[in-house]
């Protein structure tokens, strides 16, 4: 049922045996699972049903880091949360994702790829989509368009398949609302976390509206799902009882900040043979269970990957136009000319959405001002890895001399000044800030998403990435909750 | 092979005449050009080597011809090699084009060569471009011939 925390009275006790806080991929999706069990629930959401412009400013911070978008532009505080605005851009991580990579450090998740495949189907439906199969073979086969030759094999051809995309507000609105066992409060914003005096245990959330309701709600177990930053920020703000904060003895809460970023427009591709490329542009196929928007992108094979000691990549391609000057001081029909028995005059953009290496310095803090809820608001320090440019420099070579090797043309990586003045955008995806690990010394959360030092206190999200990978990462978000929630049925059913 | 043998005033000689005092084998040539000063390169091939002016020309084209040529300048220039190291960087590729009978018979070598620096990762990154180390050697040729 549908609820507005504005018409509790000051002082209610809510009771409950999941309390989940916020309603956006991971929390409805969490919602929607545990409803299925019978468990009561409670979905707490700061927002409402459209966009208001009082609880979007909650978001203001500041960013000291690489100053992209600023922290109330890029994700969405209503129901149904930065759904609202997704793209859909869906693949799983790669087996190697969870894997330790011995060139990046604090790589390796503690569950395998295997252990949340069955959940990645349940995720694959839950964003509208109907098969999930993301093999190349299959796809392609399907497509009936052409892969790009790799003579050595050290390009590998990606697959993305396109949620329409879902607005989890708005599709999951009425199931929710007649959920008797599952009550969404809108305007519901959570304060602080309490603890048992061992803090061991979450006691209660204490909760207020914008309009100074004040409640609070206990239950057998809690769960934040507020998004990479939001997470992390109430965990280090509910320091009354432990200085550092909730759950970040390992001092790991905030840090590891990652992004996606984006290399847009810095690599450019001359094609100099007749090629047909259309498999890597937006087109419509039929799989078994139903049909699917799909595109191809270019990466390394994962051996490659290994043996340079490179994060993984996916990229795009698309036609574009050159002027002199765009590819800095040798202009790309001057490169055409080295090329014998050329006969293609395309040219075409490499835009690179990239995985960077978890990066301790990489973080949110809090701020000594405070919002009108009076939760101190942020500061992000996105920070990229020293290493993580050169890579991408490198992996941009490798793809350019495969692309040559099979007479496909030249490529052209900028060098702007240094290796690090690369145009750097980030794709609004907010990662690793409440990590997952086995260790409790190098995360916060365990391999079920709960907290290592809080028994009952769960996140659902891409903070718990322990690594980013390329992968856009809504899928693995929707797919750990699935996975959190079958935990939850075994813990508490 | 050509080697630095000594620096004398030859500023007479223009710069483009270089690469056909080698391809002729004359036993004394240069490899210096505008303002640096000259070097005298000794042409130990033997008679009836490949003219390597002549071979650019035809694995470039004439019409590609000037835009090796200025690849080639803006790689010496930012590699801040003199013509003549410039000249001497480009010994294994040379070497390459003189185990061939003829310019025909290199060209096609130099083909297949160019397709395997790819492959064998054998690149030079100039302005940006990834190219392969034996393309960007023929464009040094191209602008020193």
């Amino acid at each position: 049922m549908l609820l507005d925390a504005n018409d509790l009275p000051t002082g209610e006790t809510l009771t409950a045996d999941v309390c989940i806080a916020g309603a956006g991929a991971a929390g409805i999706t969490l919602a929607l699972a545990l409803r299925d069990a019978g468990f009561e629930v409670i979905l707490l959401e700061s927002g409402d049903f459209e966009d208001d412009v009082n609880t979007q400013a909650l978001y203001q911070g500041s960013m000291s880091g690489i100053d992209t978008w600023q922290l109330d532009d890029h994700r969405w505080r209503l129901f149904g949360g930065s759904t609202s605005r997704w793209a859909g851009w869906c693949r799983p991580m790669h087996p190697f994702d969870f894997e330790r990579r011995p060139y990046i450090e604090k790589s390796g998740w503690p569950i395998t790829y295997a252990e949340l495949e069955p959940y990645y189907e349940l995720a694959q439906a839950r964003v509208e989509l109907a098969d999930f199969i993301y093999d190349l073979d299959t796809i392609q086969a399907a497509s009936g368009r052409p892969v790009i030759e790799s003579p050595s094999g050290r390009l590998r051809t990606e697959i993305y398949q396109y949620s329409p995309p879902t607005r989890f507000g708005e599709k999951y609105r009425a199931d929710l609302e007649a959920a008797e066992n599952v009550r969404v409060y809108l305007h519901a914003n959570v304060r602080n976390i309490d603890l048992t005096s061992s803090h061991d245990q979450v006691k209660r959330f204490e909760c207020v509206t914008l309009e100074g309701v004040r409640f609070n709600v206990e239950a057998r177990a809690f769960v934040l799902a507020l998004g990479g930053i939001e997470n992390a920020r109430l965990l280090l703000a509910s320091n009354s009882q432990v200085p550092s904060g909730v759950a970040n003895s390992s001092d790991c809460v905030g840090r590891y900040f990652m992004e996606h970023p984006h290399y847009l427009g810095v690599c450019i591709w001359v094609l100099s043979r007749p090629t047909d490329t259309s498999f890597y542009e937006f087109h419509d196929i039929d799989l078994p269970h139903g049909r699917v928007r799909v595109r191809a992108m270019l990466a390394l094979a994962p051996d490659v990957l290994e043996s340079e000691g490179l994060v993984d990549f996916s990229a795009s391609i698309a036609e574009t136009a050159v002027a002199p000057g765009d590819t800095g001081p040798i202009d790309a029909e001057q490169v055409r000319s080295l090329i014998r028995d050329r006969e293609e005059e395309r040219v075409y953009l490499l835009n690179v959405r990239a995985e960077q290496r978890p990066f301790r310095d990489s973080r949110i803090t809090l701020r000594s001002d405070v919002d009108s809820l009076g939760m101190p608001r942020v500061d992000l320090k996105w920070q990229l890895h020293p290493e993580d440019n050169r890579s991408m420099r490198r992996a941009m070579e490798l793809v350019g001399a495969e692309l040559s090797a099979a007479g496909l043309g030249r490529m052209w990586t900028s060098t702007k000044k240094d290796e690090l003045s690369w145009v750097t955008n980030p794709g609004g995806h907010h990662m690793g800030t409440v990590r997952m690990s086995e260790d409790p010394k190098e995360g916060a959360v365990d391999e079920h998403c709960r907290c290592h030092d809080v028994e009952n206190l769960y996140i659902a999200g891409s903070a718990v990435f322990t690594t980013g990978g390329a992968p856009n990462p809504t899928l693995t978000v929707v797919a750990l909750a699935e996975r959190l929630a079958q935990h939850l049925k075994e813990q508490i059913g | 092979m050509s080697r630095v043998v000594a620096a004398k005033d030859a500023s007479a000689l223009p710069r483009r005449n270089f690469l056909g005092w080698v391809s002729a084998s004359l036993p004394i040539t240069l490899a210096a050009c505008n303002d640096e000063p000259i070097v005298f390169v000794a042409d130990d091939r033997p008679p009836g080597s490949i003219d390597y002016g002549e071979l650019v020309l035809q694995y470039f084209g004439e019409a590609g011809r000037g835009d090796a040529e200025a690849i080639g300048n803006y790689y010496a220039q930012f590699s801040k090699l003199s013509s003549s190291e410039a000249f001497e960087a480009t010994a294994e590729t040379r070497a390459f084009i003189d185990a061939n009978a003829d310019i025909p018979e290199a060209l096609a070598a130099l083909d297949e060569l160019v397709r395997e620096d790819f492959l064998e990762l054998r690149l030079t990154d100039v302005g940006g471009w990834t190219l392969s180390s034996a393309e960007v050697d023929l464009c040094v040729l191209a602008w020193l011939a």
